[in-house]
């Protein structure tokens, strides 16, 4: 039976009812359930981005060679056992759509705030656990449509996964533009409100359903990071609403938001007085803000987890608040650094070169953080701790390479050249995914209470780690080569066909990584019913999520719910028996709280 | 926040906080279509503009109205005066039908006065369409809960049960708290939209 | 099929070695109990190991590789985009090197000894400030280098002297240079067919001599700007050697002024490549064929232009005005009504005499009684007015003309012209403009004397500018030398 918090929550206390299967683990409730189902759901659309991936590098390294498996395998887009162009640009797109919407957002903020903020703050479930099911069954539904738009039969969207019309708008001009596109606007509709629904309960979990003791000042930094993410995605998944109900009525009701003055295969278009850089505006709008959505929680995870295995508080704790905030903020002030080659006034180029340089401080002043995070620590190697570093790695390449691409003078020589591939793929594509490892190596024992292995964890690491370098670097060199990003192959130009070799390279290397992650997935399903049983607090960690029991209960804590005395980083605090002291153990005499 | 208040209050306080919340979502939603407005008539070209007041001022008196009888349906629950709330929650929910009907008539007529959406060398129209279509269908979600809660409402009365299941619970009063400020937020939302488009349409 | 397969069963006994080492490997570890470890001191230094191989292998590749990037800019503007680029490559290249460092050495330093404490150090407010004023101050520093070099690139957006204009459509560019009256004829999207892809609109004089060309051939060291747009769907103009790149965007015209000063010559010796050509190239995701979208980019000397320049033949003239001519041919056969009368009585009373239809009267009524807005480019040309040769003076036989458009202009009280005189180009240029100037004010005069004030009419001589058809032929000679009307006021 469903039942919902208000009725069943009295005075606060763990209340047992009768569920069935469906109602425990299908249709259930319980947070800590719903984050593993978001995990398993990204972890299948991973699969299938990389895949995809996987293919379109294929034709990448060897434009001239023929394929009759793959012709097998996917008969509509190879003709003769060669990709078709259109296919290969269906590809890309839904490579795109995929890893940002369906894995990177909804999978990284769905799985890691339904496993930590109720725990993390001290509360039962979230605000609202039917909203919170709700989220996750739309998403669900989301991603039917999704996928039914790859294989729609005129052609998967194939207009890039920011879909600008008039390609988008415009069967003729494409033909993933008909059916295909339709599909894929309904499931981001979808999408939308999945990921509203989400965020609407974090915020209010986090604001209002704290424990006692449980002060802002005192949450540990991925709840903050995940509060922040919310915001953000609550104020700018509108908008990306907006654009695509627009982008629908110029589909299919004639209308001209985004569509004037066109002439397809000879013929003039009856659209007047649209402009396509209105839809640019709108959709960046939610585009840019969207890349902090998914880099935040990353960030949030890889705080804890180098604070935690390093023995040591994160250095400067209010600071990597207030950058988190700044960041937020920041966050709606650039969009149009995605624009400035686009046909948009050249004012508005300075204006936003300004704020897109200056974005760069908060950022920088985490990475700085982290390292005196590890400086004098004593920090422990494990799968965890080590993907949580080459995600400090990964960010510095990214990020930095961003400097470049904000100043909108760099950005007419570099804007969608490989460059931007490269930039982009270092800081979200590789990156957020290694935040994301982080968190499932070091929160695994709480989901499951076993442990995963860790020399799988080893190997996962070092080639993904050595992996993703070897891929995306040399793509600076190939965009500073001046080589144009989407496109299908280079032999028509001699002036991009230099890295015919470096494109089999990258793709051999892409396809062992891809592989590799195959490792980690083994090694996930099998300690979840074969991995060491894990003690209670296998990390000697200092929140709330370790004093929860191993195996996991239905309102989370027996009695009544912990109160908590001091901030969670009292690592090594000189004075302590332990080289940790947990949130709710209350002060000593004379003891003064940190931070 | 009062730590002292128990865990269930808490919790319907954060109902509410999360019913603000998807108020501000809402008006994002309106934000990204009112600035795409104002871009377009910036940019100069063709734009004819049209009196709104003179289509849509029945609706929006009638929307006003129903606030009005969601306000009765809110304080009479408070009350514990099932039958006159679950009344009053069935006459907003008529005046909803009511709005729908009048924007739909108000459309009827633009479109014989040439005011039409798609195909028009004019753009104002489409924007003025979609406008007002996407707070439409805002309004019969909020509908569809209307008619939930009148219904249920009257059942309970018919039924003789406890109006509580248990003293501590109140999902009747927090139903109806969360319905009253999205209504409201229809109400006030039209108002916005209504001025908006009458000085700049 | 067979090296398929076979690959896929490698790759699965991988997979299988892989698992069995990790499962052996962690039973090993639990019973040397992996817990209790004394130090973590072996895994760090694989560890740091790993990073700093990755660290060495992105420098010395980045060195080995730069030969690849784009040579010089071959523009003006470039250059100031390549200073800047380089200026971040050093500040940012600094700044990865050194956290990488850090990074990847604290690891290795800071690893995990049972016997060591780790120290509790949770914030330094002064190191805070430094790391944040420093980031900020260097921030600062780049943006203003950047809007700097920014708005010098954008104001130069008029400077050109070369105007040429480049359309995108799927999966080719379509390039239009303006011909000797360096003016691009007005286009309108409503107007494409077959003969006509960009819609120009051919009764716009300056469309004339127009030319549509196979290959962008630009005049070094000359400031050139071009005015790009689209037909179908969002494409990019995107010269790399030149650092130029902006949207092509239907439904929204945009431009980029940049000046070149390296020839394809020059270039090819620079480069010792004998084969190299500029390159335009599309950069933005337009269909299935956006990667096929090339067209040759050449920078020549000033003589190698003006010589390729005379090669190139005007769109109209070759085959637009012949099929318009053949087509004219056609309905004069067919149809003797065209060249028939227009009869026409004004609000005035006054009835037209001898007015044909599309004659100047016909148009220009026509014209006064439509919707269609005054442009400068809407001139209509006189067609039953005769000069003395080689003087400004009128012969009695255009009496009847000038009463016809005295009267309208009478019927039209509010209506303000402009008079337009035109020869064609046999003798000196400078006899000509002064001849057509004082013919098109010898019509003003006449115009007045039949009772229209004055204050409504303007009148200016072009010379051979402007010719609506070649001077090659007699005829063509015979329409170039005209009087055209053009309403200035409504």
């Amino acid at each position: 039976m469903v039942t919902s918090a208000i009725e069943n929550n009295i005075d606060g206390q763990a209340h047992h009812h009768t569920e069935t299967f469906i109602s425990k683990y299908i249709f259930s409730l319980d947070h800590k359930i719903i984050s593993r189902q978001f995990l398993f759901a990204g972890m299948a659309w991973a699969v299938l981005g990389g895949l995809l991936s996987v293919l379109f590098r294929t034709q990448l390294a060897w434009p001239n060679e023929t394929f009759p498996v793959l012709e097998t395998l996917f008969s509509t887009w190879y003709t003769d056992g060669i990709l078709k162009p259109e296919a290969y640009n269906a590809m890309i797109t839904m490579h795109g759509t995929i890893m940002i919407f369906f894995v990177l957002t909804a999978s990284l903020t769905g799985t890691f705030a339904n496993l930590l903020v109720p725990f993390q703050i001290g509360a039962r479930d979230m605000a609202s656990p039917l909203l919170n099911a709700l989220s996750f069954w739309i998403f669900i539904l989301a991603s039917v449509f999704m996928l039914a738009s790859l294989f729609a039969p005129d052609g998967a969207p194939s207009a890039g996964w920011t879909v600008y019309p008039p390609l988008s708008a415009l069967p003729q001009t494409s033909p993933g533009s008909g059916l295909g596109m339709t599909l894929w606007l309904i499931a981001i509709a979808l999408f939308i409100i999945s990921t509203l629904m989400g965020g609407l309960n974090y915020i209010s979990t986090i604001l209002n359903m704290r424990t006692k003791g449980m002060t802002m000042y005192r949450m540990p930094l991925s709840v903050w990071a995940l509060f922040f993410t919310a915001i953000v995605g609550l104020l700018a998944f509108p908008v990306l609403l907006s654009a695509a109900v627009l982008l629908i009525f110029d589909r299919g009701l004639g209308t001209s938001f985004f569509l004037s003055n066109i002439v397809v295969g000879g013929s003039p278009l009856p659209y007047s007085g649209g402009s396509p850089i209105l839809f640019q505006h709108l959709f960046w709008f939610l585009g840019h803000p969207e890349v902090y959505i998914i880099i935040l929680p990353a960030m949030g995870i890889v705080s804890e987890v180098l604070a935690i295995h390093s023995r040591k508080p994160v250095f400067g704790y209010k600071a990597m608040i207030f950058s988190l905030l700044g960041i937020t903020i920041m966050s709606f002030l650039v969009w149009a650094h995605h624009m400035f080659v686009s046909g948009m006034n050249p004012f508005l180029g300075g204006v936003f070169t300004v704020f897109t340089l200056l974005i760069a401080i908060p950022s920088s002043i985490k990475v700085f953080n982290w390292l005196t995070t590890l400086w004098r620590g004593n920090f422990h190697i494990n799968p965890a701790s080590i993907f949580a570093v080459g995600f400090v790695s990964l960010f510095i390449s990214g990020g930095l390479t961003g400097i470049w691409l904000g100043s909108s003078t760099v950005d007419i020589r570099l804007h969608d050249t490989y460059f931007v591939i490269a930039h982009f793929h270092l800081v979200m594509g590789v990156a957020a995914f290694f935040g994301m490892f982080a968190g499932v190596y070091h929160w695994f024992p709480r989901m499951f209470g076993r442990m995963m292995n860790n020399t799988m964890g080893y190997i996962h690491f070092g080639i993904t780690f050595v992996g993703a370098y070897l891929i995306f670097w040399p793509m600076h060199f190939m965009g500073l080569s001046g080589v144009p990003r989407r496109y299908y192959h280079f032999n028509e130009f001699d002036a991009f066909s230099q890295y015919a070799n470096m494109n089999v390279i990258i793709t051999v290397v892409t396809i062992i990584v891809f592989i590799t992650q195959f490792i980690f997935i083994f090694n996930f399903f099998h300690s979840m019913y074969f991995g060491k049983k894990a003690p209670q607090n296998p990390w000697n960690a200092t929140t709330l999520e370790w004093t929860s029991p191993v195996e996991g209960i239905h309102g989370n804590w027996e009695g009544d719910l912990p109160v908590v005395h001091r901030w969670p980083y009292d690592y090594s605090k000189p004075g302590a028996d332990e080289d940790f002291i947990a949130q709710t153990t209350p002060l000593k005499e004379g003891e003064i709280e940190s931070h | 926040m009062d730590y002292s208040l128990k865990y269930q209050e808490r919790n319907q306080g954060a109902h509410k906080f999360i019913m603000w919340l998807a108020i501000a979502s809402s008006c994002m939603i309106f934000a990204g279509f009112t600035s795409a407005f104002l871009v377009r008539k910036g940019a100069g070209g063709a734009w004819t503009g049209f009196d709104i007041s003179s289509v849509f001022s029945i609706s929006t008196f009638i929307i006003l109205f129903s606030s009005a009888t969601m306000l009765v349906a809110h304080i009479a629950n408070k009350k514990g005066n099932l039958g006159f709330a679950s009344f009053a929650l069935f006459l907003t929910f008529a005046c909803g039908l009511l709005f729908c009907y009048f924007q739909y008539t108000g459309w009827v007529y633009l479109t014989n006065q040439g005011f039409y959406p798609a195909g028009n060398p004019n753009p104002s129209p489409q924007f003025l369409f979609v406008i007002v279509i996407i707070h439409a269908i805002h309004v019969l979600s909020g509908m569809l809960f209307l008619l939930i809660a009148s219904v249920k409402s009257f059942m309970l009365l018919k039924s003789d049960k406890q109006l509580v299941v248990n003293p501590n619970s109140n999902v009747l009063q927090v139903r109806t708290d969360l319905l009253s400020m999205y209504w409201h937020f229809m109400g006030i939302l039209w108002l916005y939209l209504f001025g908006f488009l009458y000085f700049f349409l | 099929m067979f090296t398929a397969v076979l690959i896929l069963l490698i790759i699965a006994l991988l997979f299988f070695v892989v698992l069995q080492i990790s499962k052996t490997s962690d039973l090993i570890d639990a019973i040397k109990k992996e817990n209790n470890k004394e130090s973590h001191s072996k895994s760090a230094l694989y560890f740091s190991l790993i990073g700093f191989g990755v660290l060495i292998y992105t420098i010395i590749s980045w060195i080995t590789e730069s030969k690849k990037f784009l040579p010089v800019s071959a523009s003006e503007e470039g250059v100031a985009i390549d200073n800047l680029m380089n200026f971040i490559l050093v500040l940012t290249g600094i700044v990865f090197i050194l956290t990488h460092i850090l990074l990847f050495y604290f690891v290795y330093k800071y690893h995990y000894r049972k016997d060591r404490k780790a120290d509790f150090y949770p914030h330094n407010s002064k190191l805070e400030i430094i790391w944040t004023t420093v980031p900020a101050i260097v921030m600062i520093g780049i943006v203003l280098f950047s809007l700097s070099s920014w708005s010098k690139i954008f104001s130069k957006q008029d400077e050109g002297t070369l105007a040429i204009e480049v359309t995108g459509k799927q999966f080719a560019w379509v390039v239009r240079y303006p011909g000797k009256d360096g003016k691009l004829g007005v286009r309108d999207f409503t107007l494409v067919n077959s003969d006509n892809e960009l819609g120009v609109n051919w009764n716009n004089k300056n469309s004339h001599d127009d030319m549509l060309v196979d290959e962008i051939v630009l005049p070094v060291n000359k400031p050139v700007i071009v005015h790009i747009g689209a037909l179908d769907v969002i494409h990019s103009f995107y010269l790399p050697e030149f650092r130029v790149m902006m949207d092509a965007v239907p439904g929204v015209p945009t431009k980029m002024a940049f000046k070149p000063t390296i020839t394809t010559e020059e270039m090819r010796k620079k480069l010792e490549n004998p084969d190299f050509n500029y390159v335009l190239a599309c950069n933005q995701l337009c269909g299935s064929g956006h990667y096929n979208m090339q067209k040759r980019v050449r920078v020549v000397t000033e003589d190698e232009y003006k010589q390729w320049l005379r090669e190139q033949k005007s769109y109209y003239r070759t085959v637009v005005k012949p099929a318009l001519d053949d087509k004219a041919a056609q309905d004069t056969a067919v149809v003797t009504t065209n060249s028939g009368n227009f009869e026409n009585t004004l609000t005035t009373g006054f009835s037209l005499v001898g007015a044909i239809t599309n004659g100047v009267e016909n148009k220009l009524i026509d014209f006064l009684n439509s919707n269609q807005a005054v442009s400068k480019d809407l001139w209509f040309s006189f067609d039953r007015l005769l000069f003395a040769t080689g003087k400004s003076t009128l012969l009695p036989s255009s009496q009847e003309q000038l009463k016809n458009i005295a009267e309208i202009l009478k019927a039209y009280p509010n209506v303000e012209i402009k008079l337009g005189g035109y020869t064609d180009n046999v003798g000196k240029p400078e006899d000509n403009l002064k001849l057509s100037t004082d013919r098109a004010k010898s019509v003003l005069n006449e115009l007045s004397k039949l009772g229209v004030d004055v204050k409504r009419l303007s009148s200016d001589g072009y010379g051979q500018e402007h010719s609506v058809a070649s001077n090659d032929t007699d005829a063509g000679r015979q329409q170039n030398r005209r009087i055209d009307i053009r309403v200035t006021k409504k």
